[in-house]
């Protein structure tokens, strides 16, 4: 029974909180709290969740809506950089795939789910069939609608059903694209749709000449997709090509996501590994390179976490359990997953007792399957993390992979504000602020300091995020305060800058005091020359109350 | 009408009690026209007790002699000695609902066996239990107690249960202060969040005032004259409310009042009572601005101060359409209509929620020093009641045999600023740590019913083996057999959906399935049911469903006899 069925009404578009609380009402009546606590509870939940459901779907229009009248309305763009065709007030006409994009796009912003699944997709995918061209930008596009409009309503009817056909997902990955793809597992492994996931690890299979493809495939997300269905063949079949694409090239070179991909590969296929290992760990391999190799790491993590899953291979860990190997797990002990942790103490038990007889272990092969699929689950996560980083690193060192078409300026626009957007909720909720635009002085130098500082950290998507911010316009590129504050002293001017990025709530409470013993001193500081009559003082000094009291509050709600 | 149920508002000045009776709830009269009962229990000089305004007037006489707002003592330790004798604040309370029984019965001219009762939406576990073994003194049986806010605007909404609004209740009455925020809509009356103090009323303005006075004008009160001097200055309070000074005399001393004097006296208790408005606001997830209308109860909303802040939040929202004074009663009433499933209030339904958060103390392990004092919440405070919730704990290490479970009612992180409620006391939790199942886990489930009363349940995992406990203040007031009948009525909300029927029918379904199918779709249908099993585990509702869904449309699939 689904929430709607509890609530007696049928999902369908332009559902309101209206409807849903008549709908609740009624159903009330013959489910008193007091004569049937348990119906009443099942129904209230059922209440609850389609309340919550209905909110975000009118959270995602009134987003939209905010943002369009908060900056200011999108001129039509300037003359001269329009190319104009025919009258002045023509219409710019949108390149055909823009277009349908376009068309889907809104009917989806207006729920119109059915219209777009019935006829703006199909569409879509007809029109692709004969311009294989722009595979990649559709690819793009459409991935950006995914994140755009996530599962609408129901997520049975939700659009994000919709799954191109497979000739669309095989064309994508020909053209070295597979944000697609990667949306699909994502969404896949999410919601434990198991017909998908079978679906998406067939065509990989069907396709293996795509996975020596030089761009990246997510191999080791098929690999994962194959193991969690489980379809051991499958897995195989994946690990295979995994195994001797990695065979094929240097250590060196293996980016983190194959080198993952590899040590289970190698598992799976139940074929060399322990050689391999033993390479590393027979000291062929010191553990001073492993320290200081990140791929090798990686190795090493990965065979660390899933050596308790073989049984086989407990007794390889007593034959390489060496002390160079003790000391390395315990390098890493403190960072280490819990999978990991488990196979560290595998290595420990062992090179303890490496003279007494080896223990039964006896596991049932259930509990293991289920755990190694909670620990698939979560390596997944870590894949998903690890990927984005090694995308956009990729893409910080390659050129630049510019669209093979230029996109029309509105749908530009559009997709950029659409991202400002973004950014500044999720900045948002990490600062703790509420960003309206157009931004103040003080939340600018708040958001830059912050970005500024992740940047440093190696956070490549702060560094891109603010360097768009800039060119947005939505925060300036100079600081006021830098050249406001110059008979600051640098150390000053740090601290001061330090305090205002201090919005980790997690700061450890010696920290906090510091802080607060500077902003004290600067505050002391700016008040004397707020009466001598500095103007800019004030105002800097109106900042740092307000920044201490939104900080108070956290601290206050932190407390609760 | 037979087994008819009555309504009473138990209050700290003053008590009424009502009845629904032709479609309408109605407050009931004593044989002198008085519906107002004062909440004041005496001793005469015979030793015979009385209650109301004899009592009252008695107390002016002699104060030794009777007790008044004892209501703020309920759930607490707290004697009164009357006239030499020791009373309880439960003992006293049963005086007064034994004299509205008899008020009830005259009235209607039949006997009365039950009753719903108002308490103060704040009113703690203890507070609420020890409003029940009053009760149960004097020979009432108590269908529910109702949250005073939430039976004003029961009174309001009955009539109009077709109306959408949202509304505020600002209870202020003598000795309590609550706030509750309603939505009414199709006949459903939804308490979206309840705050309040249990210490804050107009008793405290009339103490506020005094002592300003007492200072101000260097007055010495003798304590055989302190319920003079208290009347006294509770009467300049109430004029103060009609202008801006006033004058009293006092044994032949005449004393000016100013509204200023009143201003200085009651600003700390200003600054709280918007504390509370704000609190409870923010709960109800509401802003300010939705709110339709506020209904003032309690007799101290009439103050012009209170009016005043009132009204600087929400202007020109205020409705006077209730008796502030009457309001709870008659919500009551309708309440007890309500449970009657009287016809005239059958498209009416009401849900109320837990005012306060409960939860467990709890110890942390962090860089290995093992911390105490740590509150685990289980239910949030604002969970529209009945709930039943459960977390899972654990012990430290497998050697440790006890675990000793503190239940706390309050917000804080710290369970020493929260309130203790009671303990649990479990043993048996040792165990071999090659164990695959780690016995030392217990779930801890709280189940909250509709009067807002605590039932906590403790299971040992490993073993099954469950150990439950209604939380009373002093154990042996109450007869075991009514603890028992209490949880018998508790049953039906603690099912563990591991038991509930359509989820052992599924399980089972796929236990004999598993034995049909061979290869790819056994291993399949293996990790379908682990998944189950988890969630049934874990009890997430949410997940149950859909996994259970997965689980059925894979069965049904492969099912060769479907």
């Amino acid at each position: 029974m689904n929430i709607w069925s509890e609530l007696g009404i049928e999902c369908r578009e332009g559902l309101t909180q209206k409807d849903l609380k008549r709908a609740y009402a009624k159903k009330l009546k013959g489910t008193r709290p007091d004569r049937d606590p348990k119906g009443f509870q099942q129904l209230r939940k059922a209440y609850e969740c389609a309340q919550l459901m209905l909110r975000d779907e009118r959270y995602v229009e009134d987003d939209e809506e905010e943002f369009v009248s908060d900056t200011p309305p999108v001129s039509p763009p300037s003359d001269h950089t329009i190319p104009q065709l025919g009258g002045a007030t023509a219409p710019v006409e949108l390149p055909p795939l823009q277009r349908m994009m376009q068309a889907a796009h809104d009917h989806l912003r207006e729920g119109k789910i059915g219209t777009a699944l019935r006829e703006a997709f199909p569409e879509i995918e007809h029109y692709l069939l004969s311009h294989p061209s722009e595979y990649r930008l559709w690819s793009s596009m459409l991935s950006e609608l995914y994140a755009t409009f996530p599962v609408l309503l129901d997520p049975v009817e939700g659009w994000a059903r919709y799954i191109p056909s497979e000739t669309l997902l095989v064309g994508e990955l020909q053209s070295d694209q597979h944000y697609v793809i990667s949306a699909l597992t994502d969404y896949a492994v999410q919601r434990d749709d198991f017909e998908l996931q079978k679906h998406l690890a067939q065509i990989i299979i069907d396709h293996q000449e795509l996975l020596y493809s030089p761009r990246l495939v997510p191999l080791s997300s098929s690999l994962c997709l194959a193991l969690a269905i489980p379809r051991v063949t499958m897995a195989k079949e994946i690990g295979e090509v995994a195994y001797k694409r990695a065979s094929a090239s240097s250590h060196d070179s293996l980016i983190v996501d194959d080198a993952i991909a590899f040590s289970q590969a190698t598992f799976i296929l139940e074929r060399q590994p322990r050689k391999l290992w033993s390479d590393i760990l027979n000291q062929r391999v010191s553990a001073k390179d492993i320290q200081e190799n990140e791929t090798l790491n990686y190795y090493f993590r990965g065979f660390l976490g899933k050596i308790i899953e073989d049984k086989e291979m407990v007794n390889f860990v007593k034959r390489c359990a060496s002390y160079d190997v003790i000391r390395l797990i315990n390098h890493y002990r403190p960072s280490l997953s819990i999978p990991e942790v488990a196979g560290a103490k595998l290595f420990n038990d062992a090179y303890i007792s490496s003279a007494t007889p080896p223990q039964k272990q006896v596991e049932k092969k259930r509990r293991s399957w289920f755990k190694s699929l909670i620990c698939i689950l979560l390596i997944l996560k870590g894949f998903a993390l690890f990927s984005n980083i090694s995308k956009s690193s990729k893409a910080d060192l390659d050129e630049p992979t510019p669209p093979t078409v230029e996109l029309a300026p509105e749908y530009r626009e559009g997709l950029a504000v659409m991202r400002e957007h973004s950014i500044l909720k999720r900045l948002g909720e990490r600062i703790g602020m509420t960003t309206t635009l157009p931004l103040s002085e003080e939340y600018q130098e708040r958001i830059r300091i912050y970005l500024e500082k992740q940047a440093k950290e190696g956070r490549i998507r702060a560094k891109h995020d603010l360097q768009f911010l800039m060119e947005r316009g939505v925060i300036s590129t100079e600081s006021p305060y830098e050249s406001r504050y110059a008979d600051m002293s640098a150390e000053e001017l740090s601290k001061a800058k330090e305090l205002l990025s201090a919005v980790d709530p997690n700061l450890v409470a010696k920290e906090v005091k510091r802080a607060k013993k500077v902003e004290e001193l600067l505050e002391q500081r700016l008040r004397q020359k707020a009466k001598e009559g500095d103007k800019d003082a004030e105002r800097a000094l109106k900042f740092f109350l307000i920044n201490r009291v939104s900080r108070n509050m956290h601290e206050n709600q932190d407390d609760e | 009408m037979e087994n008819q149920i009555i309504g009473i508002d138990l209050g700290t000045t003053f008590s009424i009690v009502s009845v629904y009776e032709a479609g309408r709830s109605q407050v009931l009269r004593n044989e002198l026209g008085e519906a107002l009962t004062p909440s004041i229990v005496a001793l005469s000089k015979d030793g015979t007790t009385l209650v109301g305004t004899p009592a009252k007037e008695r107390l002016l006489a002699n104060p030794k002699s009777g007790v008044a707002c004892f209501k703020r003592d309920m759930g607490t330790d707290a004697m009164y000695s009357l006239s030499g004798k020791s009373w309880s604040p439960v003992e006293c309370s049963a005086v007064v609902l034994r004299e509205l029984k008899r008020m009830a019965e005259q009235a209607l001219g039949t006997t009365i066996g039950s009753a719903v009762i108002s308490v103060p939406a704040y009113f703690r576990d203890t507070q609420r239990l020890a409003t029940l073994k009053a009760a149960e003194f004097a020979g009432l049986k108590v269908e529910r107690l109702i949250n005073e806010p939430t039976a004003a605007a029961l009174a309001y909404g009955y009539q109009r249960p077709e109306e959408e609004t949202n509304i505020l209740v600002f209870d202020l009455g003598g000795g309590t202060f609550d706030v509750t925020i309603l939505e009414i809509f199709d006949g459903v009356i939804e308490v979206k969040a309840s705050a309040g103090e249990s210490h804050l009323g107009g008793e405290d303005y009339t103490d506020q005032l005094s002592e300003h006075l007492v200072s101000k004008h260097e007055i010495k009160v003798a304590t055989e004259d302190s319920a003079k001097w208290r009347k006294a200055v509770n009467t300049a309070k109430c004029c103060l409310s009609r202008g801006d000074t006033t004058t009293f005399d006092f044994l032949g001393q005449s004393v000016s009042v100013t509204r200023e004097d009143l201003d200085a006296a009651s600003a700390e208790l200003n600054t709280r009572i918007r504390g509370v408005l704000k609190k409870c606001i923010y709960d109800s997830g509401m802003p300010a601005s939705e709110i339709d209308q506020v209904l003032c109860v309690g007799g101290a909303s009439r103050m012009g101060i209170v009016k005043e802040i009132i009204e600087s939040i929400f202007p020109g929202k205020v409705n006077l359409s209730v008796d502030p004074d009457e309001a709870i009663a008659i919500g009551a009433g309708v309440q007890a209509a309500l449970i009657e499933l009287n016809e005239g209030v059958e498209d009416i339904v009401l849900t109320d929620v837990s005012p306060h958060t409960m939860g467990v103390m709890v110890s942390k392990k962090r860089g290995g020093v093992i911390t105490k004092g740590f509150f685990s919440p289980i239910i949030d405070r604002n969970t529209t009641l009945p709930v039943s919730k459960s977390e899972v704990y654990s012990t430290f290490h497998h050697e440790q045999d006890e675990i000793d479970l503190k239940v706390y009612q309050g917000e804080s992180r710290f369970t020493k600023d929260n309130h203790f409620v009671g303990n649990l006391k479990l043993n048996g939790l040792s165990h071999d740590p090659n164990e695959e199942q780690n016995g030392g886990a217990v779930e801890v489930r709280f189940t909250y019913d509709m009067n807002g009363l605590l039932e906590v349940e403790a299971t040992i995992i490993s073993t099954q083996r469950k150990i439950t406990k209604v939380f009373e203040q002093r154990p042996g007031m109450m007869d075991k057999n009514d603890i028992k009948a209490a949880l018998e009525k508790l049953k039906p909300l603690k099912i563990h959906p591991r038991d509930a029927l359509p989820n052992r029918y599924k399980l089972e379904r796929a236990y004999g399935l598993y034995e049909d199918l061979i290869g790819d779709d056994r291993a399949l249908l293996e990790h379908f049911i682990d998944r189950f099993e988890h969630v049934l585990g874990e009890q997430d509702f949410d997940q149950i469903d859909s996994v259970g869904e997965s689980l059925e449309r894979f069965m049904n699939q492969k099912s060769p006899a479907k």
